[in-house]
């Protein structure tokens, strides 16, 4: 076997469905005859794969009845979607909220004490 | 039906089974459960473990049927589903064997071949299948996906958690161990 048949062995499990219908073969592989019937094995192996997708098993009549049972149940709860302020933004948003409107009366109330000279 | 044709009638049966009508969902299943059965059984080459996995595809598809936007087919939709589901379930499963494939296997949907090709092909696929059982599982996914249901690479690397280049590998690995099992008496080299 020369080298160029191992390059070609090499190469015939690399070819995809686009090569094998363009014929994208080597000229040794195509004038080789040890080439030529592996490649001949490599394009059958490649039309059965492909024809295995058009062939479609009838499932097992439990299968539907399985389903049925399964999907007796509630759907499980739809997770609640997430507002701008959820979890911990909203615990931060809302102490911060609290500090601030402190301050704010903290402050009213001294200047309203100023304003009206209480000691 | 043709594997990924489109049926009309889906619009309607999802849009009822969305909104919780769970018979318009059994007509849906009934509709896609021979493909989706299919391509489990091609997964995980085991057909008690194929039926479990058809099953739980449909249940999570129902779950998450309301969050379901009609970007993809139905069907689309249910085989990536089914895929992965196929690829949980045998990792769990993975310390049970798999028995190849013994049964009659079913006609070609389409095909006008004479007797003789007929038996020849039925043959083929036979050896194919029991071929493809004896592949490891991470190996016959990639393999079943491109080369039977032509997924793109990246869509296959994506589903399975691999990089594009080890799918590829794994593919043409694949490719090497299905040539050598279905022509043992033939010389491989390379």
């Amino acid at each position: 076997m020369s080298l160029r048949c191992v390059a070609v062995r090499v190469s015939l499990p690399a070819m995809d469905r686009v090569a094998w219908q363009e014929g994208r073969l080597g000229r040794h592989a195509t004038s080789c005859l040890r080439c030529q019937a592996e490649t001949a094995r490599y394009r059958k192996l490649h039309r059965s794969l492909e024809a295995l997708g058009h062939v479609i098993e009838p499932a097992p009549p439990s299968v539907l009845a399985r389903v049925h049972h399964a999907i007796a149940e509630p759907r499980p709860e739809e997770p609640k979607p997430r507002g701008p302020l959820t979890g911990r933004v909203a615990g931060v948003a809302a102490t911060t909220g609290a500090v601030v409107a402190a301050a704010a009366g903290t402050a009213a109330v001294v200047a309203w004490r100023r304003a009206h000279g209480a000691t | 039906m043709a594997p990924g044709e489109v049926r009309p009638e889906d619009g309607d049966l999802l849009l009822r089974a969305k909104n919780g009508d769970r018979a318009a969902f059994s007509e849906l299943v009934r509709a896609h459960q021979n493909e989706v059965y299919t391509l489990a059984l091609r997964l995980v080459a085991d057909r008690d473990l194929a039926a479990d996995v058809t099953q739980e595809a449909f249940v999570r598809a129902w779950r998450a049927l309301p969050r379901f936007r009609g970007e993809a087919r139905f069907s689309t939709w249910i085989h990536r589903i089914t895929v992965n589901v196929a690829w949980s379930q045998r990792r769990r499963a993975s310390r049970h064997r798999a028995d190849p494939l013994d049964e009659t296997f079913a006609e070609p949907v389409a095909g006008d071949l004479s007797p003789e090709r007929a038996a020849e092909s039925a043959d083929m696929r036979g050896r194919l299948l029991d071929a493809l059982a004896t592949l490891s599982d991470p190996v016959r996914s990639v393999v079943v996906l491109k080369d039977v249901y032509d997924w793109p690479h990246a869509e296959i690397a994506a589903h399975l958690g691999i990089s594009v280049t080890a799918a590829k590998v794994r593919l043409h690995r694949g490719r090497r161990q299905l040539r050598e099992r279905l022509w043992r008496d033939m010389e491989v080299a390379g």
